[in-house]
């Protein structure tokens, strides 16, 4: 891969970053939902005792 | 998320607690990026016991018998783990007094400021805190005079510039 490439995904990779930062508070604590469910299995699994917003 | 901040405003309406504001990770994700977590942490100015004692017990009471339940060192408010965490220096102190009012869906609430959170980070010198303050410094609008002013204030302007020179 070529540097220029790089360098685009790099600014590609931060400006989405930006772009998440600007959502409304509404719509990034739904994300966080997503990743607890995504994480909680193996947290589990290495005995670890979470628990998923439910709201 | 809106009915937990409404309980808390409601424990604020009622004097339990005498002002309470979102710090930690969801503080800091109202500027930032979202990130895991499975905590709300919440930063509260109690009011004093007839003893003149600052306990979170009474928090803790009323809640109880509203039927929410602990939950290790949380209590689970309509469906979130919220921590309770007595605002026990200057620094909290202030951030509490100056943290901004803002909305969740139709509910008023109250969060730290982002300077204040950079703060909090620097002062707890956690490893979380430091993997943290990178990214938030990068993504936060801050303030810089306001930012520095406190710094000072506090003491932290040396450790500040430590963490932010590494980045």
């Amino acid at each position: 891969m070529e540097e220029r490439e790089l360098k685009q995904l790099l600014a590609g990779k931060q400006q989405r970053r930006r772009d998440l930062a600007r959502l409304p508070i509404e719509e990034k604590l739904r994300a966080v939902v997503r990743l607890q469910q995504m994480a909680a299995p193996i947290l589990q699994q290495r005995g670890k005792t979470v628990r998923c917003w439910d709201f | 998320m809106e009915a937990t901040l409404q309980v808390l405003n409601e424990l604020e309406r009622e004097r339990v607690i005498t002002r309470y504001a979102i710090g930690g990770a969801v503080g800091a994700i109202f500027y930032m990026e979202p990130f895991l977590t499975y905590d709300l942490d919440v930063f509260v100015l109690l009011s004093p016991t007839a003893s003149g004692l600052l306990t979170l017990t009474p928090i803790y009471e009323v809640l109880k018998r509203r039927g929410y339940e602990e939950e290790g060192e949380c209590v689970l408010i309509e469906g979130m783990p919220v921590q309770f965490l007595p605002a026990y220096n200057s620094l909290l102190e202030e951030a509490l007094v100056e943290a901004r009012e803002t909305r969740y869906a139709e509910t008023v609430t109250r969060v730290l400021r982002p300077e204040h959170l950079a703060a909090i980070m620097v002062q707890t010198g956690r490893d979380k805190d430091r993997q943290r303050f990178s990214t938030f410094m990068e993504e936060a609008d801050l303030d810089a005079d306001y930012l520095h002013r406190m710094l000072a204030r506090h003491q932290l302007t040396a450790r500040f510039n430590t963490w932010k020179s590494a980045n």
